[in-house]
């Protein structure tokens, strides 16, 4: 058989292409007797069988990040119990949160906080009337707010969320991408029943992740009411945060219906700074000298 | 130029800061207007090209105007892209809603919502166990009979939670707006779920009507 090499060598081209078929058909035949063989094998062994290869993916590939924690690390629950977000955990605080946006929002932006504000209890909408963010966070500290987002509009889309936790920090900022109302995924916003929903934080699993489900998971009430089978997801792959809505129902213990109510969208996370809106920055994302690897996760 | 007609548009009908309103006449505070009148040939913005001589500590200078902006701003196009179509890839191997109803079994697993949901073949099991621990003899025909009557009865739980649910709703509704849709609401909330059976029988209905 001529190996690839010498398939190369060749000059006419005709001759070329029909050894290049050949050699083509050779591998494949290979190949199908292969796996013929394998199924053979797993049949006549049954459970001894060796185990099936799993195709890589980038999730399965993932560079070890230093700070990827358990569920049950000592060190880590000693952190949780010491952070801004404990309060909550313990349920001492109800949430209560300032929706608003940048200036001047157009459609789009304020049917999105309207949405908003319907998913999250204890949520208020204030228009920005060209107020500063600081001057905001100290009157919002003032009038007993936990929690502030600031939904930013690019082009009269949604494209920005700030997540700024009261009274001591620490702030958020997202990238928003992908905004879809209710409408847009074909149900009517007043669907949306009052009922405080469930939060479901998944898939969060460095020290970063863990703050930021926290922050999310902070920004609803800490009792949901079961009886309105409502169930919000924070969802985080590869970075990406993705926000779903849903109303479930059980069928029986293995099965479980879902009914999307929308709004869905996608957040980036872009910085996290220590206090609310000033001091350090715990972590920003820098493309150059972080985006080195595909591979490379931090949430 | 066209951007001319443009920005001399706006400057005449809405805004500009250099402009000065009095009552006989407008003017422009712009250094570099020629005549200092607020008029389209004298406009130093709305005239791509202009000049104005000025003197500056005795020597006299020629100031031409030289196109704005010549380079556009790049727009981080490959990099916007690249972040979108990541975001997509990550959707398709996120699997959300495998991952949301996985979470939410293991949540009624853990006994989450306990009060609520009691589910007959749970029940039923666990009555089976006692009973086998009293006696380990028993007729099959009476174990459906049980389990279809606890089918029963827990779909009823159900039902009841949902009319609340609705009702509820409703009240929310009547306090704040629209009366109206509220028989259509009911019909949403309650079919929810299972829509293509409904449909189902609304249309034999109306083939029975016509």
């Amino acid at each position: 058989m001529p190996s690839h090499i010498n398939i190369k060598s060749i000059r006419n081209k005709s001759r070329r292409g029909k050894a290049f078929a050949e050699l083509k058909r050779e591998k494949r035949k290979k190949k199908l007797e292969e796996s013929k063989e394998k199924k053979k094998l797993a049949a006549k062994l049954g459970k001894d069988a060796p185990p099936k290869k799993q195709p890589h993916t980038i999730e399965s590939l993932r560079e070890e990040d230093e700070t990827m924690v358990d569920e049950e690390d000592e060190e880590l629950e000693h952190e949780e119990a010491n952070d801004a977000f404990a309060a909550y955990f313990t349920k001492s605080y109800e949430p209560k949160i300032l929706i608003t946006c940048s200036d001047n929002p157009h459609t789009k932006t304020i049917a999105f906080i309207r949405e908003l504000c319907r998913i999250i209890p204890g949520s208020e909408p204030k228009w920005r009337t060209r107020s500063s963010i600081k001057k905001m966070i100290k009157k919002a500290t003032d009038n007993g707010y936990t929690d502030v987002l600031v939904v930013n509009e690019d082009r009269r889309i949604p494209n920005g969320l700030l997540v700024i936790h009261l009274p001591e920090g620490p702030s958020a900022h997202f990238r928003l991408s992908n905004p879809k109302l209710c409408k847009e995924v074909r149900r009517d916003y007043k669907e949306i029943t009052g009922h405080r929903p469930e939060v479901i934080l998944n898939n969060f699993r460095t020290r970063l992740g863990r703050v930021m489900a926290r922050m999310l998971g902070a920004l609803f009430h800490y009792d949901p009411e079961f009886k309105g089978r409502r169930v919000c997801t924070f969802h985080n792959q590869r970075d990406y945060i993705f926000f779903r809505h849903h109303r479930y129902e059980f069928k029986n213990t293995e099965k479980v219906n879902l009914r999307e109510l929308g709004p869905r969208f996608t957040l980036r996370l872009q910085w996290l700074q220590e206090g609310a809106f000033d001091g350090d920055y715990e972590w920003a994302l820098k493309r150059h000298e972080m985006e080195t690897s595909r591979r490379r996760f931090f949430l | 130029m066209q951007s001319d007609d443009i920005t001399w548009s706006i400057i005449n009908k809405s805004f500009c800061s250099f402009k000065i309103q009095t009552k006989t006449q407008k003017f422009c505070r712009n250094e570099y207007n020629l005549t200092g009148l607020c008029a389209r040939s004298a406009c130093p913005l709305a005239n791509t090209q202009y000049a104005t001589i000025r003197e500056e500590k005795g020597i006299i200078y020629l100031y031409l105007r030289t196109a704005e902006r010549k380079k556009l701003v790049p727009i981080k196009r490959k990099v916007d892209l690249r972040i979108k179509r990541r975001e997509e890839k990550a959707l398709v191997a996120a699997k959300i809603d495998n991952a949301i109803e996985k979470q939410l079994l293991q949540r009624l697993k853990d006994g989450t919502y306990e009060r609520i949901y009691n589910f007959p073949q749970e029940a039923f099991n666990v009555r089976i166990d006692e009973e086998e621990e009293e006696s380990e003899m028993e007729e099959e025909g009476e174990e459906d009979e049980e389990r279809e009557e606890e089918v029963e009865t827990d779909e009823d739980v159900e039902g009841e939670l949902e009319r609340e649910a609705v009702e509820e709703e409703r009240r929310g509704e009547m306090g704040s707006d629209e009366e109206d849709d509220d028989s259509e609401e009911e019909h949403e909330f309650v079919a929810d779920f299972d829509e293509s059976d409904d449909d189902l029988e609304v249309s034999i209905t109306r083939l029975m009507l016509y």
